[in-house]
């Protein structure tokens, strides 16, 4: 599994057609699917109960897909408690339950890797010095990482000199930041955030401040999620827009990723489309059939990867909706699928079972 | 107190409390009733929400004259007062129940407070409607004294006050709100029902179905039981026990699936995503916790989930919206032992009466309140979660005088 990955990791991740990503993925993942069901006990019940004739598939839709729910309601891996260097953990408020993802050494390397092959088509090879729209103060638990702990910490990777822009109050400190910009004001800098948090904390504050800033020279990448966004009716292009009239910053790329699939991230390409590079893939399914539906129809997203080693997460049901644009013929240039989020399945009307027994509850 | 009054508009607590109490089955009530059943019944908006249309069904003048009749033939020589206040706490999410415990109620004389769900809800406002056209009428200025509908935010204190005001207490459940409830006291004289959790089942008898021959009716009937809400009322069936030699049973369930799947085809339903994820991981939990199997349907409005044996069976865990766990067994009386108290409905199909008490209703079996044909799960019952309620809710006196 892991030969496949080190292979790939000096080639571009966007450069593969359909033909010769599928090959290479497919390998990796029936591998991935019997090594989980080989060293994790409830994936294999998993397997055995949903997926009974399942021997190897010939086809990336074939590979047997879980809930991605699965992972806050049991502890799943494949690998021992020794074995465990790190848990990550979604981030949630304390009502709810959270993901918990278990990584041994060479997941969490090649987790690393590839993500820096991926951002490195878009960075360039060299570090740039980073500024990163929140708080060190997030940081302070290094051995139970939470979401956006883990995300500051696998980006910062890719920068140097870096400054976090926001106080333990969550507050701009300005002096810091004009000192940065001032020192770094010939030089190509990295921007990295999380979506609401820069929505909230950096473009809010700036709005109301006289400071004015110049990021014409910087590129910021920025993940987490559009829901807080949506309910204030902020969408993508509003977000790029509101950014570039406040910094003058041009170069605005989103990408979806989740704790569950660490690494192998789907990046915002120039058209605004998010595309899978060689380590992943995009499925759209019905949820009435669980088939696969063609490009150009919303559906339910599954995420493929083929990094999950210590925990069974290569193919993922996820709640969100998206839809596939097309594959391989962006105007981008880039290869593989290209397709976009459209926001969360919605909550149903009657409360489900779960724990709450809503409306079973009613004694009737 | 910071409750909100409902209905009547003009209605207070004091006026209730001081109104006069009506002899069981008084004709003013039956009126009452037989106008707002008709009204219903009359009206075409309601067709669309089947719960109503079942409420008002149930509550139509024949109906009601045949309840009025057992009552009397049972009663009689025995002197019956009405207990008096009944307060009912209505639960949030079926929204015509209330009305059953309340009429019932009324119908043996009692005054009753109503607590109803904060949540705006579109049927909840349809019944209030409905009432408040048919109140307008003068005769029913006494009548409509003897009943409050309130709403109010949770607040122990308004809930303890009107507790202290009443004979007995109803609690639609789930099981939080009936712990959360009974915490609160209750005058020392006063009684409580409580309607909790529960989980209902249904059984068929593997070679009868065989040989049915309008297999499509009966599928119907079926459908009517576990579609019409989702399986979200406590009386529709969550899991299919077969009874029989695993060759009528292989054959017999294989049948029932496919006539099934096509009466459910017809029926054009739509479940939403959140719930066909929900039924998704439910499988995925049964599969780990359970080692269940899941059975592929073509389309994931039915969902299968089969237990190895009835040892393995998960009778607490379930999402509804058309999820149905099976397991096989050749002897009915083996049904028995797995029965747990919450079990309240079996819907039952090729089983004869005698084969049912004598294998089943034997007294060490934990639950099971109701035993019904196929089509009849969600019918309502003045005996309902193994209470007489009509009883419960009035006292015997004892008239021992020699002449």
């Amino acid at each position: 599994m892991i030969t496949e990955i080190e292979n790939l990791l000096n080639e571009n991740p966007y450069h593969f057609p359909a033909k010769d990503k599928k090959s290479v993925l497919l390998e990796a993942l029936n591998q991935l699917t019997q090594f989980h069901k080989n060293n994790c006990r409830d994936y294999k019940r998993i397997i055995n109960g949903i997926y009974p004739d399942f021997k190897q598939a010939t086809q990336i839709e074939d590979i047997p897909y879980i809930p991605v729910r699965l992972f806050k309601e049991y502890d799943l891996r494949s690998i021992s408690t020794e074995e465990t260097i790190r848990t990550l953990t979604s981030s949630g408020t304390t009502s709810q339950k959270v993901s918990k993802i278990f990584l041994d050494k060479i997941t969490a390397l090649y987790q690393t890797k590839v993500l820096a092959s991926i951002l490195k088509t878009f960075l360039g090879k060299q570090r740039l010095p980073m500024l990163i729209l929140d708080s060190k103060h997030i940081l302070s638990n290094p051995e139970h990482f939470s979401a956006r702990g883990a995300g500051i910490l696998g980006l910062s990777n890719f920068g140097r000199d870096h400054l976090y822009l926001l106080n333990e109050d969550m507050q701009i400190d300005f002096p810091a930041l004009e000192n940065f910009l001032q020192r770094y004001k010939n030089h190509k800098i990295f921007v990295f955030g999380f979506t609401f948090m820069i929505w909230q904390y950096f473009y809010q504050p700036l709005l109301q401040s006289t400071q004015k800033i110049d990021l014409s020279n910087a590129l910021l990448i920025h993940s987490g999620g559009w829901k807080k966004l949506t309910e204030q009716a902020v969408d993508n292009k509003t977000f790029k827009k509101c950014l570039n009239t406040q910094t003058k910053i041009n170069d605005i790329y989103n990408f979806y990723g989740m704790v569950e699939q660490v690494g192998s991230i789907f990046m915002e390409c120039e058209q605004g489309y998010l595309h899978a590079p060689v380590f992943s893939d995009i499925l759209i399914r019905s949820l009435d059939s669980r088939m696969v539906i063609p490009h150009g129809e919303k559906g339910v997203v599954e995420v493929i990867s083929m990094l999950p080693k210590s925990y069974p997460g290569h193919a993922l049901l996820t709640e969100d909706l998206g839809m596939i644009h097309g594959e391989d013929d962006c105007l981008c240039g880039r290869k593989g699928k290209y397709f976009e989020i459209l926001g969360r399945i919605p909550k149903a009307e009657m409360r489900g079972c779960s724990d709450t027994h809503a409306y079973s509850s009613s004694g009737a | 107190m910071n409750y909100q009054v409902i209905l009547p508009s003009s209605g207070s607590l004091e006026a209730l409390l001081q109104s006069d109490r009506h002899c069981a089955f008084a004709p003013i009530i039956i009126e009452f009733i037989n106008d707002f059943s008709n009204f219903i019944l009359s009206n075409g908006s309601y067709q669309e929400f089947p719960e109503i249309m079942a409420l008002a069904f149930w509550l139509r003048t024949s109906h009601i004259k045949q309840l009025a009749a057992s009552y009397q033939k049972s009663r009689e020589g025995k002197i019956m007062l009405p207990r008096g206040v009944v307060f009912h706490i209505s639960p949030a999410n079926v929204d015509t129940i209330f009305i059953y415990s309340w009429f019932l109620s009324m119908l043996v004389g009692n005054a009753n407070i109503i607590r109803i769900s904060n949540r705006a809800n579109k049927q909840l406002e349809m019944i209030l409607n409905v009432l408040n056209t048919i109140l307008d009428k003068n005769k029913y200025k006494a009548l409509s004294q003897q009943f409050l509908i309130i709403k109010y935010a949770h607040d122990d204190q308004i809930t303890e006050y009107l507790s202290s005001l009443c004979n007995v207490r109803v609690i639609w459940g789930g099981d939080d709100t009936i712990n959360k409830i009974r915490s609160i006291h209750l005058p020392p004289f006063a009684s409580e029902i409580c309607f909790a959790n529960k989980f209902s089942l249904a059984i068929v008898k593997s070679s009868q179905f065989i040989n049915l021959a309008n297999k499509t009716t009966l599928l119907e009937k079926f459908y009517n039981d576990v579609y019409v809400f989702f399986q979200s009322a406590c009386s529709s069936p969550r899991l299919i026990v077969w009874v029989g030699t695993p060759q009528e049973t292989k054959s017999a369930s294989t049948e029932f699936w496919q006539i099934f799947s096509d009466v459910v085809k017809t029926k054009n339903l739509t479940i939403d995503d959140a719930a066909l994820m929900e039924k998704f991981v439910t499988e995925c939990s049964l599969s780990i916790e359970r080692s269940a199997h899941v059975v592929k349907m073509e389309s994931n409005i039915i969902s299968r989930v089969k237990f190895s044996s009835l040892h393995d069976i998960e009778l607490q865990k379930h999402c509804g919206n058309g999820l149905f766990y099976e397991v096989d067994t050749d002897q009915l009386s083996d049904l028995a032992a797995i029965i747990q108290t919450h079990n309240q409905t079996l819907a039952s199909y090729g089983f004869s009466r005698d084969e049912l008490k004598s294998n089943l209703l034997r007294p060490g079996i934990k639950g099971i309140d109701r035993i019904v044909d196929f089509g009849k799960a969600l019918e309502f019952s003045p005996v309902w979660d193994g209470y007489d309620l009509l009883r419960k809710f009035e006292r015997e006196v004892t008239l021992d005088i020699s002449h």
